[in-house]
């Protein structure tokens, strides 16, 4: 059988679509003959070609609306005149980017003239490849481009089987749009390992329809049926290979490839969650049935990765993880380590490392992580059950910037039942403070999200009647009742702090970011002697040298630690509040919910140039 | 028992006093000016064997400066950054020969590869000067200095091959297979070649420069990220 497998814009253009490279790997263990299409590229192609031939859109309009546009379904409405016609509520929703400010919506009016055409085209290619069946991924905003391609195909082939998986066809989501979209055969909905194998021998007769796992399909007389909704997560040591090379064929071919900077493979070494298993936070949208973590055996995680760099000759490397296996960290990371090669990793990983498994993560290469700061607030990170306090996110910036490593990380802020004054009042008042240690990119307001906690169960605060986001009604030709089940993200009344408390927060975070590269505050300890070199931007330059217990208290909060804690290490220490109140004035320290850290880096080079 | 957990909180910062011993065994030995300071003065010959005993005991927290006179071998630089030494700095106002050139230009691809500051000043031959925009500039000159920024010019190691990061006029990425280069310039690429080091295609790319009838592969390791100098 052959199966061409697409991808279709808005997909990054930096590195392989993980879906297909991990599902042709599944499908030609299976025996069949397996094609890729990258359509997001072929996307920027045709809009190089438009470039070169005088047109006022490049490559860099599809980067900018892959990279801002989600929000906003800025990449779903350009497709919407592929999918129904050009123009498509052109009006109101160029008033719900005004409405949002967002700056680029020309680029996406002229892009939503073009997709038509380019639908056109993609057919033909995937037509070209004389496929049996056509599978598409959809996560992010692929759905209406894959869904206006699909029926592209099937205007032109009706009796060609198509189906459609990925993030954006998980659970209720996916029965939605087989329902609701006639040229889709099959929806697989959650992974797709073992439905895929069940299809097919469902094609070959070996097995009905009603009996693959979490499968929509239609029966002869077209009516839409919906398998239960089972998770059958794919164990670790069985997550296949990614097959990435017709990522690397198509993009070192590409007309659009000097519009592409920085390729990176992206693998995979894990899927899942630990942390989440236990108590999700309540923002995070991974699915429950996905939810359960299993890692790759590390010996194979490292043969994939390190034959694949061989291969590409790509030292940038992005993981796909949720979470970092912590038993990477004594086989993965130091055999990595080994290689000696310049290795530029991207890990998500949990925030509470110790120094050792931050220099550990420094050695392999990884350079840059997602460890879900989140907040500052010991109270906010409790209300979105992230498992850290307010003190164990500040020291863990602190140890990034000590081990080299780049964490990102937004603020959120929007959680049901934090108030300003207990909250946030002490945090932005502290921030000042901080301004030598990694900012965030900004601030956030948490998004109500499908499957994550605060959607799913009233009693976390959110108990408004849902409302899909926005622009959902007018992308999808579709009634209320339909979005609902089809939509990703939602609307809400805010919650927690209100716009105006969010703007002084801003405020402080637009300073932080500003001041950051500026400052530092580093802290060398010479026997009993602490001496804390300040250069903050916003502090009087200046050294403090902390002497004898003063000293030991110091270094004690390399840790974060309580004053009972911290009474447990010094012994009996009548002064300590006085020292501690003089810190935190001078900001060398910070403090949440009964919680000390100390801020100074340790240091022992001096400023580049 | 609280007694004991201080002590491991501060082990790694214990015994200035070896420090100390060490710096005044090489060189001149300035304490200060402030109570954490030292600066170490020696000569060029010996900032090897003082940069190896380092290693050793570590800087105890203090903040050493080095400073010495001439080009410090690669091996050295290393090992001071890896001791933790603060910066190294070349005393005078250094008006560089084009003779001496290979193996400057190999100190300072050193020390930004391994993150040690390095301070000096003085002059480069006027030819050399567009082969060293990447390098640690002399602090008495303004734009050089202006211009500078982490990243211009750097390698990575991957498994047969180099990949060069060019920065300096926008940004180039170049795959070269190991081959080509590690038998002239080393495995580090940290070794001057002679002259079948000078391919011209490199050459003219500027990632090669010829001094003295010796060839430098300029380009330093790039070992810190993330590298964003654009
Ligand atoms: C890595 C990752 C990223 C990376 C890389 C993204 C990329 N474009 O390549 C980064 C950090 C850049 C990123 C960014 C974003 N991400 Co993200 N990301 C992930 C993450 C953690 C893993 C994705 C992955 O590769 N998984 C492994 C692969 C193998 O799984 P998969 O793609 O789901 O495919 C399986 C099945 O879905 C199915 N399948 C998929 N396609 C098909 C097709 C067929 C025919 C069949 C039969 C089956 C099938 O089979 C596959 C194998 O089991 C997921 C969460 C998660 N655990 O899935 C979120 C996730 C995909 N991201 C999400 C979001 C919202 C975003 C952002 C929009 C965030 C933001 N607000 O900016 C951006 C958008 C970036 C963009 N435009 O490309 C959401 C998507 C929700 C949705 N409905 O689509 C997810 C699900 C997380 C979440 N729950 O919130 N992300
Ligand atoms: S946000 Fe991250 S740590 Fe929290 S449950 Fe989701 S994947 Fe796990």
């Amino acid at each position: 059988m052959r199966v061409s497998l697409v991808s279709m814009p808005w997909q990054a253009l930096h590195w392989p679509s993980l879906a297909l490279s991990v599902l042709d790997t599944v499908l030609t263990d299976l025996g069949c003959e397996v094609t890729q299409i990258y359509g997001n590229l072929q996307f920027a192609e045709y809009l190089a070609g438009n470039h070169q031939t005088g047109g006022e859109l490049s490559p860099d309009d599809y980067h900018i609306v892959c990279d801002t546009g989600f929000a906003y379904g800025v990449g779903e409405w350009v497709f919407s005149s592929a999918l129904y016609e050009p123009g498509w509520r052109l009006t109101r929703f160029r008033e719900h980017l005004e409405h949002k400010g967002y700056a680029h919506a020309d680029a996406a009016e002229r892009m939503h003239r073009l997709a038509p055409r380019f639908v056109e085209l993609t057919a033909d290619r995937v037509l070209a490849t004389r496929p049996d069946l056509v599978g598409i991924s959809s996560a992010f905003e692929q759905n209406v481009p894959s869904l206006a391609l699909a029926a592209a195909l099937k205007r032109r082939r009706p009796d060609l089987p198509i189906v459609m998986g990925g993030a954006n066809c998980d659970g209720p989501m996916g029965a939605a749009l087989h329902r609701n979209f006639p040229q889709l055969d099959y929806v697989v909905r959650g992974e797709g390992e073992r439905p895929v194998r069940e299809l097919l021998e469902a094609f070959a007769g070996q097995r009905a329809m009603a009996d693959v796992t979490g499968l929509c399909w239609r029966d002869a007389d077209g009516r839409a049926h919906e398998n239960p909704y089972v998770a059958r997560p794919t164990p670790g040591h069985l997550l296949p290979v990614a097959k990435v090379d017709p990522f690397f064929e198509a993009v070192h071919a590409s007309p659009a490839r000097p519009w592409i900077n920085g390729l990176a493979l992206r693998l995979e070494t894990s899927r899942g969650c630990w942390w989440g298993e236990k108590r999700q936070c309540t923002f995070c949208g991974l699915n429950g049935g996905g939810i359960g973590f299993r890692s790759k055996p590390a010996k194979r995680a490292f043969d994939e990765i390190s034959s694949a760099v061989a291969k590409f000759g790509v030292l940038d490397v992005m993981l796909s993880d949720n979470i970092l296996d912590p038993s990477y960290f004594d086989t993965l990371l130091p055999w990595l380590a080994a290689l000696d090669w310049d290795l530029n990793i991207f890990y998500e990983v949990k925030s509470n490392l110790k120094p050792e498994q931050m220099a550990s993560l420094a050695a392999a290469g990884v350079t840059t992580v997602q460890p879900g700061i989140e907040s500052l607030s010991s109270r906010v990170l409790a209300l979105m059950n992230k498992g850290a306090t307010g003190a164990a996110q500040v020291r863990a910036l602190r140890l990034f910037r000590e081990h080299g490593i780049h964490p990102m990380w937004n603020y959120l802020y929007g959680f049901p039942g934090e108030r300003w004054l207990t909250d946030y009042a002490h945090v932005a008042e502290q921030i000042p403070a901080l301004v030598h240690l990694p900012p965030p990119n900004g601030i956030t307001r948490v998004t109500l999200d499908r499957f994550s906690p605060l959607f799913d169960d009233p009693t976390l605060g959110v108990d408004e009647p849902l409302l899909p986001a926005a622009w959902y009604p007018l992308v999808y030709d579709l009634d209320g009742e339909e979005l609902l089940e089809l939509a990703y993200t939602f609307e809400y009344p805010p919650k927690g702090i209100d716009d105006n408390d969010a703007a002084k927060l801003a405020i402080v975070v637009e300073q932080w970011r500003e001041r950051s590269a500026r400052s530092s505050m580093t802290c060398r300890a010479v026997d009993d002697v602490v001496v804390i070199e300040d250069r903050r931007i916003g502090w009087p330059a200046r050294d403090h040298v902390l002497r004898g217990a003063r000293a030991s208290a110091y270094l004690a909060l390399a840790r974060h630690l309580t004053m009972p804690g911290l009474l447990a290490v010094l012994g009996d220490q009548p002064d300590l509040r006085e020292w501690l109140g003089e810190w935190k004035a001078d900001g060398l320290v910070y403090e949440d919910a009964g919680t000390w850290v100390a801020l100074a880096v340790p240091g022992v080079r001096d400023a580049a140039a | 028992m609280p007694q004991r957990r201080l002590q491991a909180l501060r082990a790694p910062f214990t015994e200035s006093s070896a420090v100390r011993a060490v710096a005044r065994t090489f060189g001149k030995f300035v304490a200060g000016p402030r109570m954490h300071e030292l600066t170490v003065q020696c000569d060029v010959s010996v900032v090897g064997e003082l940069a190896w005993l380092l290693r050793d005991t570590g800087v105890a927290g203090l903040r050493v400066v080095v400073r010495t006179n001439g080009s410090v071998p690669v091996r050295a630089v290393r090992d001071l950054a890896l001791a933790g030494v603060a910066r190294l700095q070349i005393d005078g106002h250094r008006e560089l020969a084009e003779a001496e050139l290979p193996e400057w230009f190999e100190m300072s691809k050193a020390t930004v590869a391994f993150g040690l500051p390095l301070r000096w000043n003085g002059t480069m031959p006027p030819p050399a000067r567009p082969h060293a925009r990447h390098l640690p500039p002399p602090g008495n000159d303004e734009m050089w200095c202006r211009d500078w920024k982490f990243g211009m010019l750097g390698w990575r190691r991957g498994p047969g091959f180099v990949e060069v990061l060019d920065c300096r006029d926008g940004l180039q990425q170049l795959t070269i297979v190991s081959d080509t280069l590690t038998p002239l310039f080393g495995r580090e690429l940290n070794r001057p070649s002679g002259l079948e080091g000078a391919d011209a295609a490199l050459r003219e790319a500027g990632l090669v420069a010829v001094f003295a009838g010796r060839a430098v592969w300029l380009p330093y390791r790039l070992r810190a990220w993330p590298v964003n100098p654009l």
